[in-house]
């Protein structure tokens, strides 16, 4: 029974064809004597038969498909169109967009302001001062300007004094 | 050349640095067994080509998703196999229904009993015989395919073919 075990494997290796020369031999030899591996090999073969007529019809069939363009739907998909369905079906990625952009919006309105005031306090110096074109060169403009408001309180608060309270 | 003959772990470092170059070497490697894989698997459905370009589609905008790259062939299986299943359930061609299907949608002689009871064996008898019979692979090409030992493709094809037999010894 061990023997016919060991020639159970060369049966199936001689169906699939991976037998050696010298295995085949010895296969045939066996079976010539075993009339129980004989069976079992008619019927392993009978089945091949079976296995094999019905994947040539698959093998004609895949046939058609042979030349098929792997790539066809993947070069067909627009790549971006399909990235932002993705996107759009994603809730959690579209509010994490939306409260990146409500927070760069709000810095750009916060620099815009900065900006606007900045702006016009440089203004403000430029058109109050006789010679702007100097003060707008120097670097101690701004200073400059804190020293014009000083004076001008002390004469206000000289003028007032000087009313008795009232301007 | 090189890129042919690269082992799977180089390969699937080309494919995280470069998922273009490296997806064309994987269609070259396992377009014939996969296709034919789905030719098998949509034998009752006759969807072929969709099921692949999809399967296609799929495998390269999740390739990043691969953990094992060992086991990249069953990967890809897996993928043509959930792709036919939803194909099954749009269409409303269940599984179980297979076999109502082979008897209404082909003609007699090519509607094979034999379809039926392959597709009954567990899914790893299934891929062997398919490669076998489909592709003609040998014990050596199938092994390196499935990555399994020799010994294991040539154990699965024998039970394969016992239960195979046996089912249609115990019909007669």
């Amino acid at each position: 029974m061990n023997n016919c075990c060991y020639y159970q494997e060369l049966i199936q290796a001689e169906i699939d064809r991976e037998n050696t020369s010298a295995e085949k031999e010895e296969l045939h030899a066996h079976l010539r004597k075993c009339g129980h591996c004989c069976k079992e090999y008619e019927s392993f073969l009978k089945l091949d038969q079976n296995l094999n007529s019905f994947f040539s019809e698959l093998k004609e069939q895949k046939l058609q498909y042979t030349k098929i363009n792997p790539f066809k739907k993947i070069s067909s998909i627009n790549y971006w169109k399909s990235r932002f369905k993705e996107w759009g079906s994603n809730v959690g990625y579209c509010l994490k967009v939306s409260a990146a952009l409500a927070v760069f919006s709000i810095m750009c309105l916060l620099f815009v302001t900065f900006i606007w005031n900045f702006s016009a306090q440089l203004r403000q110096v430029t058109w109050s001062s006789p010679n702007h074109e100097n003060r707008l060169l120097s670097p101690l403009w701004f200073y400059s300007r804190y020293e014009q408001e000083e004076e001008f309180e002390k004469y206000y608060f000289l003028l007032f004094e000087e009313g008795n309270g009232r301007l | 050349m090189y890129y042919r003959t690269m082992s799977l772990q180089q390969l699937y470092q080309l494919l995280l640095e470069h998922p273009q170059k490296g997806f064309q070497i994987v269609v070259e490697r396992y377009q014939k067994p996969l296709l034919s894989y789905i030719t098998y698997k949509s034998f009752f459905a006759g969807n072929v080509e969709d099921v692949f370009q999809e399967t296609m589609y799929r495998a390269y905008k999740n390739i990043s998703s691969l953990k094992n790259p060992e086991r990249m062939y069953a990967w890809l299986c897996g993928i043509a196999l959930n792709v036919i299943r939803e194909y099954g359930r749009r269409h409303h061609l269940h599984l179980p229904l297979r076999e109502e299907l082979l008897e209404t949608s082909r003609p007699p002689e090519v509607t094979s009993d034999i379809a039926t009871k392959i597709s009954l064996l567990p899914e790893m008898y299934q891929q062997v015989v398919v490669l076998k019979y489909l592709d003609g692979y040998s014990y050596k090409e199938i092994s390196d395919l499935l990555r399994i030992h020799i010994s294991t493709v040539r154990s699965r094809l024998f039970e394969a073919r016992k239960i195979l037999r046996n089912t249609m010894e115990g019909e007669q």
